[in-house]
């Protein structure tokens, strides 16, 4: 099946989980993984629409950023979905649309450095450790006072919440994850009324999470294939 | 009996290849869909676009001749590295060579008219490449040479500045493994090397 075709069939079923969940296809953002994808297979994506990529990679973001903004007519975005490394930072303010893992004070005090030297607000979303297992992450319970104290920072803007729930062959397994996530951010939200986004759901498990309410999904290998 | 020998394949490189141990061939440029499918492991992508090349000019054709289509790839990591979109995307692929082995996969498939498919072949060699300096990068790609080579560098040009050692086929980093497809040829019946008659 060739990459189009999994475009298709990848937009469909995002389409059906989000009628399962009330909602519409255009209510979940598609982040296509390009992490060990080339940029000529990544330029053919982009001409066929997809419009948001995510790389795990400060300094490869970049780099693949650049040639496809020249490869390209289209406009894309680019997310950042690697650990975030506080010395990294650089490389994505100005860059990236989103940030999808924050979970340092260290690494969030540089972001609001960064942007508020560019005269931007930088939109983040906090990585949370719903699994217990996973090396990133902040823990539910302390979600809140990291965010109290990412409010007093003017560079940055957050815009919702992340998780990556421990791997299953049942994809119905990590439902829970998905749903501690979402009631988080429900707990949460009349607190800090802009935490509105969920990244949860990736190639493996994406129905699952967009059925628990999930706004952005990143997905690598359903589209472009095992590559490593 | 004559047969004509048909390369479907637009580089020069892999026409010179034959002609230099002495086979007479003709070049049609063929038409082949070079995007990696899904699932597709980089050796069924070569072998598939190998194909896929011979059949688009195997097609027209009358029965009297043989087509061989072929497909280079160079591979590191399970990442295939197709030809470079740019500059800037050549000296990408530079760097991830660079101070390294990668492998440079060759598929050939041999066929008759109407797809009718005789042989198909894969063949593997190791290519070392030695630590690069960014101004050896920034240099060689001024040259023009890597633009239009997968992997951004040939071996048989300037190229050879960077390649420390092979193990296998020397050809076949070229693009094309000259003492193989001879072999399956001659098997075929379709050229005779050293041989007496015309071809």
């Amino acid at each position: 099946m060739n990459l189009e075709s999994r475009i298709d069939e990848i937009r469909a079923r995002i389409g059906s989980a989000a009628a399962r969940s009330g909602r519409r296809a255009e209510d979940v953002k598609l982040v296509a993984v390009t992490k060990q994808v080339e940029p000529d297979v990544i330029a053919r994506a982009a001409q066929y629409g997809l419009c948001v990529f995510g790389e795990n990679y400060a300094q490869e973001l970049r780099l693949k950023q650049e040639i496809i903004n020249r490869a390209v007519s289209e406009n894309v975005e680019w997310h950042f979905i690697g650990r975030l490394q506080r010395n990294k930072v650089k490389y994505l303010v100005g860059s990236v649309a989103l940030i999808h893992s924050l979970d340092t004070v260290s690494a969030a005090g540089e972001i609001d450095r960064k942007a508020r030297a560019a005269g931007v607000k930088m939109p983040v979303l906090v990585e949370v450790n719903t699994g217990g297992e996973s090396k990133g992450g902040i823990e539910p319970d302390a979600l809140d006072d990291f965010l109290l104290k990412l409010a007093e920072l003017q560079g940055v803007e957050v815009s919702g919440l992340m998780t990556m729930p421990p791997y299953f062959d049942d994809p119905e397994d990590a439902r829970p994850y998905f749903a501690a996530l979402r009631d988080l951010r429900d707990r949460l939200s009349a607190k800090y009324p802009d935490l509105k986004e969920l990244s949860m759901g990736m190639s493996g498990d994406f129905e699952v999470a967009i059925e628990e309410g999930a706004t952005i999904v990143r997905i690598g290998s359903a589209i472009f294939g095992n590559r490593a | 009996m004559t047969q004509r020998l048909i390369l479907a394949s637009s580089s020069p490189r892999r026409k010179e290849l034959l002609e230099s141990v002495g086979l007479t061939i003709e070049v049609i440029n063929p038409s082949a869909d070079e995007a990696m499918l899904y699932d597709e492991s980089p050796g069924e992508f070569a072998s598939r676009v190998a194909f896929e090349k011979a059949a688009s000019v195997s097609r027209g054709l009358d029965s009297g001749s043989v087509v061989i289509g072929a497909d280079t790839i160079v591979v590191v990591d399970d990442i295939v590295l197709g030809k470079p979109m740019d500059e800037l995307d050549a000296t990408r692929m530079l760097g991830l060579l660079s101070g390294r082995e990668h492998h440079v996969l060759t598929a050939f498939s041999i066929l008759r008219p109407r797809e009718e498919l005789l042989h198909a072949e894969i063949v593997r060699t190791a290519v070392r490449v030695g630590e690069l300096a960014a101004s050896d990068i920034e240099g060689y790609i001024k040259t023009g040479e890597p633009m239009d080579k997968a992997g951004a560098y040939g071996i048989q040009g300037i190229g050879a500045f960077m390649v420390e050692g092979i193990t296998g086929s020397y050809t076949n980093v070229v693009g094309l493994p000259v003492p193989e497809v001879l072999r399956a040829l001659t098997k075929l019946g379709a050229v005779r090397l050293f041989g007496s008659d015309e071809s």
